[in-house]
């Protein structure tokens, strides 16, 4: 039942794994492990989920949680345990609008330059995340969080106008 | 092209996500994730048998010497294998007790890096320690580990005595040194990555 349940609420949220599994990793093959050492690692801390936070905030914490400490070699060796070679989450048949994926296409480009940190604050800041949420899920102060989701725009704006 | 219009292509690019992704349930189903639950840690596994044949070896080696006690020699070398025991025995239960409060559930990004760090920074100090007494330990334990599991009298030997000395301190440190490896340094070298990050988050605050 509890498997079920979490089945349920994975499915109901998988874009935000496949969005953080992308701006960690640009390999493939690293992507599919990253996928599931967080959904591992989801699944092992569901049944300490109490509901006192909104459920994208605890999937939040615990997604970049595990993409900020991944470290290839050690998930490696856990995925070869669970044994998986095809991705759980996939994106079959998405309708191509050239102007949209440029731009998202761009921005993962920027994304990829970022820091671990920076990763994550532009990741939440662009799901349009709360201020709050954004501290709750970081472990920072709000006006660091505003701080340092200013400086990331500024960064945003030079990489456009180089664009 | 402007920050806005980058936020608004990234919501398109959210719905159409939420339109066409595709969770394989079956597979997710499937992944055992209950068994690799015991996989995943590693190092706290290895603290853990640490922790308890350190126990062991401890109450067999005051035991021992207890029981020789009347030897200057073997009462010298079950001393000093019981301190480098119970040296070993304190760094195991530190480590495990950083280790159990991590929680990737409660922990924001920032606590569960600090604890990372925490844990790597005595993990190394662990190491070094261990390094250094990996020869003491085996010279001294040696006599009355032999003398109270074989009531073999290892000083009497003296030849043996070295050449068993030799060979392991040869055969140790090549696992200690691949098996810290494989279970500890690439958690450290990312942890590592991080300080600058924690550094620099610290100075704004």
């Amino acid at each position: 039942m509890e498997k079920e349940k979490f089945v349920q609420i994975i499915s109901e949220n998988q874009n935000l794994i496949f969005k953080i599994c992308n701006s960690y990793c640009s390999d493939q093959e690293i992507r599919k492990d990253l996928e599931q050492e967080i959904l591992m690692q989801l699944w092992q801390s569901f049944g300490k989920f109490d509901g006192r936070v909104k459920i994208t905030t605890w999937m939040y914490r615990v997604a970049l949680n595990t993409a900020i400490s991944y470290y290839r070699k050690n998930s490696k060796q856990s995925a070869r345990k669970v044994d998986l070679d095809i991705s759980i989450i996939s994106i079959p048949d998405i309708e191509y609008d050239h102007q949209t994926d440029e731009k998202i296409l761009f921005l993962y480009k920027v994304i990829e330059r970022l820091n671990k940190m920076d990763k994550a604050l532009v990741l939440l800041y662009l799901d349009n995340q709360k201020y709050s949420e954004i501290s709750e899920i970081l472990g920072i102060s709000e006006s660091n969080v505003s701080t340092k989701i200013s400086r990331i725009k500024k960064f945003l704006k030079e990489q456009i106008s180089n664009y | 092209m402007e920050i806005d219009d980058l936020q608004k292509a990234w919501a398109q690019y959210d719905k159409k996500l939420n339109e066409n992704l595709k969770l394989n349930e079956q597979l997710l189903r499937t992944m055992n994730l209950d068994k690799s639950k015991k996989e995943m840690n590693l190092p706290f596994v290895h603290e853990l048998v640490s922790l308890i044949v350190a126990g062991i070896c401890m109450i067999f080696v005051i035991s021992t010497t207890y029981k020789f006690a009347g030897n200057l020699e073997l009462l010298l070398s079950g001393i000093l294998t019981s301190i480098i025991i119970a040296l070993a025995f304190i760094g195991a239960y530190k480590k495990i007790k950083i280790l159990s409060n991590i929680d990737y559930h409660k922990a924001p990004i920032i606590d569960l890096q600090r604890s990372l760090l925490k844990f790597d920074k005595l993990y190394l100090k662990c190491k070094k320690i261990e390094f250094i007494l990996i020869p003491v330990f085996v010279l001294v334990a040696l006599p009355i580990l032999a003398m109270g599991s074989k009531g073999y009298d290892m000083l009497e030997h003296r030849d043996r005595y070295l050449a068993i000395l030799i060979s392991s301190i040869v055969l140790i440190y090549p696992i200690v040194i691949w098996f810290y490896k494989r279970a500890y340094s690439n958690k450290l070298r990312n942890a590592n990555d991080f300080i600058s990050e924690l550094n620099e988050l610290e100075l704004e605050e």
